[in-house]
């Protein structure tokens, strides 16, 4: 019950920002006849094109109408190029999610190992250098990195592909290997925040009362350690899945600095073209996204929980 | 014979702290040693030191001899063997204590995998054996539950199971009730005593009650500020103390006075409820409430009657509704059903101006924890905004309030954080009788209070209301303490009135088997000693 | 008290050391961040340029000093923004505690939580466009634009948090004790739980401010934040895209440097200050010994 409860409030969250980012385009910016026909066009044909697009009907029916398309026939037509917004994104998306996969994976095991090492040493040499990293991990901007990376690690040291990506034919490992800096500049906020967290939430429990009785009944170090991690993994769970939603936010930027041509660009080009189905589609796309990672990190969460699993 | 537990001259220090000073004591195998004082006494430490559980604060010096083992000098896998299989111990909150998120069977499973080689079949068998030992019924059952899915009393059963579970020669059990029900309090008790008893196990029994610890052990021990200040047989502790500090603890511990013979003088009542209930909503969001209408009932239709000048008692365990009945008698929830009236009016405020003037008329005094005054104002601010609803020239100062409550007209330019918990519990009733009112409500008054202090509070409270005239109504768990105030009684449970009458009557014959119950797990103290003082 | 906290201390003197410059960048004596001069261009570090040229001849420093005018600026007006409106709605959620105002308030909590910063913030300003905007008699400019927007994205973190707070203060003995004195809830509300609860908000505020800073670089960084003339750290990364293959790093380095020792001064600032506040960080001393 309480997951059906919590589907459902995914599903009234992503309805209102559905139509929060439809009226938006219609509301705030300059009518789409207007763009595509341009400043001087006459007032006719400006009517004739926005009832052949709908346009002129109430915002309401134009809502429900694209809503009732959605499931069966997808994103409508960009006005400014005629493409289909479907077809663009199944070229763009593929990319984007591969990095936001590829960074993720950098951050939960970077975390889990530096957080780790972090506690079990807590206060000693191992834990001071984690922190330290940590600090600064959260405090670069990962563009900024990026770039740095781009520059040492791609163009003068030329260990790894500066910008661009190579494609799946010339083998795996120059595919990944294009990605890897980039994934890298996205995961290090996510490193530094998680790692804390796993620090955190792994000092919590060994502060416990229930960490103590397991010493006094001198259970062997393996299990303690299984005591251990079991019961600090749920908020770290739960974050990292929030993360993975986090991370196509600043897979935007990072996609412009290291040119790859992912859905970053698409919503960048389309932003100065103005082309407005288009940034409705991939700000949906990645709003769904983020929905269902925090819907995900909840559900993870209670199934974590013996007290909360019904 | 060797002792089974030598403890020599041990020293413990937190930085600057000084918690344990010297403390030397022997334990015979299958004896019963009680450690007793109060917080801050030393008596934790000492026992997290025996098995070297004390965190890396802590500096230890001294001897500590376990069955031959020198255990401040033990290296990691022998004291890892050394715990759990030679000495065990019982925490006292049974809820953080155990795993959360592991069932009780693979708890108990992985003590025995740690110690023994039994194949997993047999420590499963083991494990059903072990809870069917400390009383559990539906042992079978209760290997698949969480700890979350048991009541405190069970989980404690689980712990002393996981305890016992190796079969070691000392147990050492750390204030082990005192987070649960007085009900489930003897019986927790009686189960461990009888538990060491058939199996030879020596106990370290920590405890603050004296009370509690004369009833079983062999020897007690007083501590004091780090040092054992008397140690002898119980008897000689409990009977002819010789220190002086022992004799102030033995002097702190609540009878149950009786109120004198004299039938109570027939006064006008000031507070009744009719047919008074609250129930909860189950679903806690407004919006699931419009599909889900189901209840909880946190108490049923009540009536009682407050006479003036008289002191009621409410007394019940924890879930027996008696502070939820406190928040409607004093206006701070709303009933779902009945009344509360207040000289035969409706006691619910409208507006800021009635809620003012009934502040002028009833008050409340609080458990007296950190939480009761605001960590941010000083006693004197506090005192002054509760003489808010009072006109100007009405107003007492602060300092006459804390002349009331005898306290030091010095403090009141202190924080909460840096007065006593007895002190800070006389702000709370300095604070209650700002208003002078005329009812004043005690909910636990001194459940949070070292035993000592608690007494203070009673007689102050006690002497408050005789000097003032006031009504009062006191809510317990302790019927100690219900005993020594109160004119009239009322006792509850699970949301409902069981038993009222007059003090005296409920007390010396209470006419259903769950006051009987409550009764009867009042410590007795060693044999012979009455339960109840001399009648005032 | 923050003596106490090195840590604190050091992102104090960072957060400092970087407005001080902000506030006193226009009368240092340095050349104007926008005068080109096509002779100077992409001239390195010198004693006459400390941070070197850019394309267009333009000093790097005093751009940089200049940048951290709107940075500072926009990254405070945004934590500014969410607190007020976070902070209130929370506050009143939590004393509205089983009411249906409160269980629409985190509902509409839960929606604006939803919403992915960054990409929003991206689009809004895309489709509403970097111009002035004009909302009935107030004209918005663009960098007016991304506080406000960016402000009520940040709002719903802080709402759950004083919502949580306040929630568990509101069950303390003393806040009873106020309302049976009679005292009003907002009295209360600001009056007793607000202080109580304000630790860990400061908290909250300081790494938030930080994450504002991030914010506004990334959207100048794509052209959507601070709008030309004026300088910015993020724009100013942006135009050193070009030089990565031919090395010019003084372009990329010093304003990407200003905007970590930025954030970093802030993330410090929280963390000392949480472990100031943080009861469970002072000494600890095992259950029974204090």
């Amino acid at each position: 019950m309480p997951v059906l409860t919590r589907l459902a409030s995914a599903l009234m969250v992503l309805l209102v920002v559905s139509a929060m980012i439809f009226a938006l385009t219609r509301l705030g910016g300059v009518s789409p006849a207007r763009l595509v026909l341009g400043a001087d066009a006459p007032a006719e044909s400006l009517a004739t094109f926005e009832a052949e697009h709908g346009l002129d009907r109430p915002i309401v029916v134009q809502y429900l109408s694209w809503l009732r398309a959605l499931p069966s026939e997808g994103f409508a037509r960009s006005y400014v190029t005629g493409q289909s917004v479907n077809q663009r994104l199944a070229e763009t998306l593929p990319l984007t999610l591969e990095l936001v996969t590829l960074a993720f994976v950098l951050a939960v095991i970077g975390s889990i190992a530096l957080g780790s090492a972090s506690a079990y040493w807590e206060n000693r040499w191992p834990d001071h250098t984690v922190r330290v990293l940590a600090m600064a991990a959260l405090s670069v901007p990962g563009f900024w990195l990026g770039l740095l990376l781009m520059r040492w690690v791609g163009v003068q040291l030329a260990w790894l592909p500066p910008v661009g990506v190579i494609g799946w034919e010339r083998g795996i490992w120059p595919h990944v290997s294009s990605l890897l800096l980039p994934a890298l500049a996205i995961a290090i906020y996510y490193i530094g925040a998680m790692s804390r967290l796993m620090r955190a939430s792994l000092i919590d429990v060994l502060g416990q009362d229930y960490t103590r009785t397991g010493v006094a009944l001198g259970l062997p170090a393996r299990t303690r350690y299984a005591y251990t991690l079991r019961n600090a993994l749920p908020p770290f769970v739960s974050m990292a899945a929030m993360s993975y939603g986090y991370m196509f936010g600043w897979a935007v930027i990072v996609e412009m600095v290291f040119n790859l041509p992912g859905v970053a660009n698409a919503l960048l080009t389309a932003i100065f073209q103005r082309d407005y189905p288009m940034i409705q589609a991939i700000v949906l796309l990645i709003t769904l996204v983020f929905v269902l990672a925090s819907t995900a990190a909840d559900l993870i969460q209670r199934a974590l929980n013996p007290r909360l699993a019904a | 014979m060797d002792p089974l537990l030598q403890i020599e001259d041990l020293e413990v220090r937190f930085g600057t702290f000084h918690a344990v000073r010297g403390v030397s004591l022997t334990l015979a195998r299958g004896e019963k040693l009680a450690i007793i004082g109060e917080s801050g006494s030393g008596k934790s430490v000492t026992a997290l030191s025996v098995m070297r559980l004390l965190d890396g604060a802590a500096r230890t010096s001294g001897r500590i001899a376990l069955q031959g083992a020198e255990v401040l000098d033990l290296p990691a896998p022998a004291l890892r063997r050394l715990r759990g299989r030679q000495v065990a111990m019982v925490f006292q909150d049974p809820m953080t204590s155990l795993n959360p998120v592991f069932p009780v069977g693979r708890q108990i499973g992985d003590v025995l995998a740690a110690h023994t080689d039994l194949p997993r079949a047999a420590r499963r068998a083991r494990a059903v054996e072990l809870l069917r030992q400390v009383g559990i019924r539906e042992a079978e059952r209760c290997l698949t539950l969480h700890p979350h899915e048991l009541s405190g009393g069970m989980r404690q059963r689980v712990m002393i199971a996981l305890a016992i579970a190796c079969d070691p020669a000392l147990l050492i059990a750390d204030e082990p009730t005192t987070a649960l029900d007085v009900t489930v309090q003897e019986q927790i008790t009686r189960l461990l005593v009888d538990l060491c008893r058939a199996r030879g196990i020596g106990l370290l029994f920590i405890s603050h009650n004296l009370d509690l610890v004369g009833e079983f052990a062999d020897r007690i021990a007083v501590m004091h500020e780090g040092r054992i200040v008397e140690i002898g047989e119980a008897a000689q502790v409990m009977g002819a103390p010789q220190a002086e500090y022992t004799r102030r603890l033995l002097a702190a511990i609540p009878r149950i006075g009786l109120p004198g013979e004299g039938r109570l003088p027939d006064t006008p009542v000031v507070l009744e409820t009719r047919a008074v209930s609250r129930a909860y909503p189950r679903a806690r969001s407004a919006v699931a409430r419009l599909w889900d209408r189901r209840q909880v009932q946190a108490l049923r239709p009540s009536d009682l009657q407050v006479h003036a000048g008289q002191v009621l008692g409410i007394v019940g365990e924890s879930g027996s509704g008696k502070s939820t009945l406190a928040r409607l008698l004093i206006g701070l929830d709303q009933p779902t059903g009945g009344n509360v009236l207040l000289q035969g009016a409706s006691l619910k405020p409208r507006n800021r101006t009635e809620r003012r003037a009934l502040s002028r008329r009833i008050q409340l005094v609080f458990q007296g924890s950190q939480a009761s005054l605001n960590p941010r104002k000083t006693i004197r601010r506090a005192l002054s905004e509760a003489m808010q609803a009072l006109p100007r020239p009405e107003r007492r100062s602060p300092e006459a309030l804390m002349a009331l409550v005898r306290l030091d007209p010095g403090l009141l330019d202190r924080y909460p954080h840096q007065l006593s918990g007895g002190q800070r519990q006389r702000v709370g009733i300095a604070r209650a009788l700002a208003t002078s009112p005329e009812i004043l409500i005690a909910d636990e008054p001194t459940s949070a209070l070292d035993v000592s202090v608690q007494k203070e509070i009673i007689e102050l409270l006690q002497s408050l209301q005789r000097d003032l005239g006031m009504t009062m109504i006191v809510i317990s768990h302790d019927l100690g303490l219900i005993g020594t105030i109160c004119d009239r009684v009322l006792v509850m449970r699970a949301g409902a009135i069981v038993e009222t009458g007059e003090a005296r009557q409920v007390l010396t014959h209470p006419a259903t088997d769950y006051t009987r119950a409550l009764l009867e797990s009042l410590p007795k103290g060693l044999a012979g000693r009455a339960r109840f003082a001399s009648p005032a | 008290m923050l003596a106490r906290s090195p840590v604190a201390l050091l992102g104090l003197a960072l957060i400092a050391a970087i407005g001080v410059i902000a506030v006193l960048a226009p009368v240092l004596p340095l050349p104007s961040p926008s005068a080109t001069s096509i002779l100077d261009s992409y001239l390195p570090p010198s004693a006459e340029h400390w941070f070197g040229t850019d394309a267009l001849g333009r000093d790097v420093l005093s751009r940089t000093l200049w940048g951290a005018r709107s940075s500072l600026a926009i990254g405070l007006g945004i934590v500014v923004i969410g607190m007020v409106l976070g902070v209130s709605l929370g506050l009143a959620a939590a004393e509205a505690a089983g009411t249906l105002f409160e269980e629409l308030a985190m509902r509409l909590v839960d929606i604006f939580a939803a919403i992915p910063v960054l990409i929003w913030a991206i689009a809004v300003v895309g489709i509403v466009g970097t111009g002035a905007t004009q909302i009935g008699p107030v004209s918005l400019s663009n960098e007016a634009k991304l506080v406000l927007l960016v402000g009520i994205l940040f709002f719903p973190g802080i709402a759950r948090i004083t919502y949580g707070l306040a929630l568990a203060e509101l069950t303390q003995e003393y806040v009873d004790a106020r309302r049976l004195q009679g005292t009003g809830s907002a009295a209360i509300l600001f009056g007793d739980v607000l202080p109580n609860i304000l630790s860990p908000l400061l908290v909250q505020a300081s790494v938030l401010v930080g994450i504002g800073i991030i914010i506004e670089a990334s959207l100048s960084f794509v052209g959507l934040g601070v709008q030309p003339p004026m300088p910015s750290w993020g724009s100013m990364l942006a135009d050193s895209k070009q030089t990565v293959f031919s090395g010019e790093y003084w372009l990329s380095l010093f304003p990407g440097l200003a905007i970590f020792l930025s954030v970093i001064g802030f993330n410090l600032l929280g963390d000392g200050l949480r472990d100031l506040f943080d009861p469970r960080r002072r000494t600890r001393l095992p259950k029974g010994a204090a």
